[in-house]
């Protein structure tokens, strides 16, 4: 392309095409207020899998239907392809990785629309946050910063994510446990109280456990006492899902695990949230903080 | 005269001008059953007639460059209604559409068109797809050099999914009918009949996109061989036929209703007929 072809381009009567990029809580607007949105945060410390749970779910509509739902659209499908680049044979990597997610990008959102396989309802939107661990180790140390992440008040499902292989490790083994209940009480504590949102545990990298011999059903239990006394009721225990995104060796499939979690969010009831007066009014303080905020 | 406006999408060597070229061509030509047969020359068709002659050769067509915007206007006679048509169809380089998909703007003399479209073409050359492949731990390749991102290196499947969104979004989502042209189907018709399966084998986030929003996108899938076959390899085979019987035409299924449009084999109008019924 020559830069004289370029420079008639950006001439001034162009029309701008969406970025496609990750999305801000101000661009997420434009999806949901246009239909109830499901909203899911995945929390936890950095390098824990969260990217990489959330691309790989992508990365396995790229082979076809997933979790008994079509791909029916993105408004991030760049920002969603450029965190799964370092795991494709384009990218000349050897070994599969995630590029860190940088701390000053803020709250941003991943976004899916997808339609139930069976039924022909119409589709519906799903806004995934895809933030930095440095965030959620700040919340951890300092819950009421919670009050500046729309997410933590906001979302329909809030998912603890446990790293599996420092769950693996001798010397991390317990910190990681009490990593997580920290950040886990912080959270109960800070998000508003609503019978529309669900807590969840995370175990990732299941195939650092799974290489080193441990059973799932015992690895579970252990995990499953983070939550003890923390959750408020009715939901006294939270759901809990083991998974491998991105195995390495053959210890643990693709995406293990990713299918059951994805379809776990696909169930929230983002409609009846919506109606929900009490969730509404959530929703609007987190609306009117944004809109005072942008104002300054 | 009933006035038509189609617009002709796809990544570079996509198989656009190819297919316009046999197009034009076959309407001129005296014997083809086709669709559509041209009725009256109108203004300079000189770019229609350079494309067409290099089809009649066997010629493989440039890619077409960026700064061009060929304005083509066909006026045909409908072969099955009799009546007369005017088809105004741009030639555009794909380079337009990797430039929308890097620079995330509209080269205006492309967003014009596709907001006045009554259909879209969209050409996927079915040799030329790039498809998403992972890294697993046991196949790691040896030394190829690492790569920066760059949205050229997205899977194919993606870029076409990004530039129908990018459409629909300019279009304020209005319905709009699509033809998806599956060209140098020729290399894939000994496997594939049926060129919607080709697609949901090879492009599967394509095809889930397209299921999910077919109020959007009424769509029909095409396998186009507008060459006949690859060239410049099977240029004596094709310089011995007939130009009228050297291009193919295979339909797939539609999202709206699935009576087949083609006349012949050959008729590769029947996507143009298609995208036009009312
Ligand atoms: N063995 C194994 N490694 C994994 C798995 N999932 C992710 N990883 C690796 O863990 C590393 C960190 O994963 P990320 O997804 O970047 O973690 P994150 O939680 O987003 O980290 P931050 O963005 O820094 O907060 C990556 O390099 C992955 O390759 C898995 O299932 N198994
Ligand atoms: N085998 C085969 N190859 C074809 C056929 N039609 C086109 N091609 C090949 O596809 C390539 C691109 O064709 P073009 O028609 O120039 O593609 P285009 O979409 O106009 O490309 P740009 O002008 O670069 O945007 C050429 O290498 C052709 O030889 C066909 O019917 N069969
Ligand atoms: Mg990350
Ligand atoms: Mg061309």
């Amino acid at each position: 392309m020559t830069d004289e072809a370029v420079a008639t381009l950006s001439s001034p009567a162009g029309y701008h095409a969406a970025a496609g990029e990750a999305l801000s809580v101000a661009d997420s607007f434009s999806i949901t207020r246009r239909a109830p949105t499901i909203v899911v945060a995945p929390l936890g410390p950095q390098g824990c899998g969260k990217t990489t749970l959330i691309t790989t779910m992508y990365d396995q509509f790229q082979l076809g239907p997933f979790a008994g739902h079509l791909f029916a659209g993105s408004e991030s499908l760049i920002g969603l392809e450029n965190r799964s680049f370092l795991s494709r044979t384009v990218s000349g990597e050897t070994n599969a990785r995630t590029e860190r997610t940088e701390v000053g990008a803020g709250e941003q959102y991943l976004h899916l629309r997808l339609q139930e396989e069976r039924q022909h309802e119409r589709p519906r939107d799903v806004l995934i946050a895809d933030m930095s661990g440095e965030i959620f180790e700040k919340l951890r140390d300092q819950p009421a910063l919670a009050a500046q992440f729309p997410v933590i008040q906001a979302a329909h499902a809030l998912a603890v994510f446990v790293d599996g292989e420092l769950l693996a490790s001798a010397k991390r083994h317990h910190s990681v446990l009490y990593d997580a209940r920290m950040l886990l009480a912080a959270i109960v504590q800070e998000a508003p109280p609503n019978p529309h949102r669900i807590f969840q545990i995370v175990i990732t990298k299941w195939d650092v456990l799974a290489k080193v011999g441990r059973a799932e059903s015992e690895v579970r239990n252990e995990v499953l006492q983070v939550a003890d006394g923390l959750l408020p009721r009715p939901a006294s225990q939270p759901d809990l899902f083991v998974t491998a995104a991105r195995p390495g060796g053959s210890a643990a499939p693709w995406a293990y695990g990713c299918a059951a979690l994805l379809s776990s969010w696909m169930k929230l009831d983002s409609e009846q949230a919506a109606m929900d007066e009490q969730w509404q009014a959530t929703a609007d303080r987190f609306f009117d903080r944004f809109k005072a905020h942008t104002r300054t | 005269m009933n006035e038509h406006r189609l617009v002709m999408t796809g990544m570079p060597a996509a198989g656009k001008t190819t297919f316009l070229a046999a197009l034009w061509s076959l309407g001129i030509s005296p014997h083809a059953n086709v669709s559509y047969r041209t009725e009256y020359i109108e203004g300079d068709v000189g770019y229609l007639n350079k494309i067409g002659l290099a089809w009649a050769e066997c010629t493989e067509l440039g890619h077409t460059e960026f700064s061009r915007v060929e304005s083509c206007v066909l006026r045909l006679r409908d072969a099955r209604l009799g009546t007369s048509e005017r088809l105004a169809i741009p030639d555009l380089s794909g380079e337009v559409f990797v430039h929308l998909l890097k620079e995330r703007a509209w080269d205006s003399r492309v967003a014009g068109p596709l907001l006045e479209t009554e259909g879209l073409l969209l050409f996927v050359n079915c040799e030329k797809v790039q498809e998403p492949a992972w890294i697993f731990e046991s196949e790691a390749p040896a030394d190829t050099p690492t790569t920066p991102w760059s949205p050229e290196l997205i899977p194919t499947q993606t870029q076409l999914v990004d530039l129908l969104q990018c459409i629909c979004d300019l279009r304020s989502h209005r319905e709009t009918r699509l033809a998806i042209m599956v060209s140098a189907w020729d290399r894939a018709a000994s496997i594939y009949a049926d060129p919607s399966l080709w697609m949901s084998d090879h492009l599967p986030l394509l095809t889930q996109y397209l299921v999910a929003n077919s109020l959007v996108w009424p769509n029909k899938a095409f396998g186009i061989s507008a060459q006949g076959g690859p060239l410049p390899q099977d240029e004596a085979r094709l310089l011995a036929m007939s130009p009228d019987e050297r291009p193919f035409i295979v339909e797939g299924a539609a999202s709206t209703s699935s009576a087949d449009v083609a006349l012949s084999p050959h008729d590769l109008g029947a996507p143009v007929r298609w995208l036009v019924a009312r």
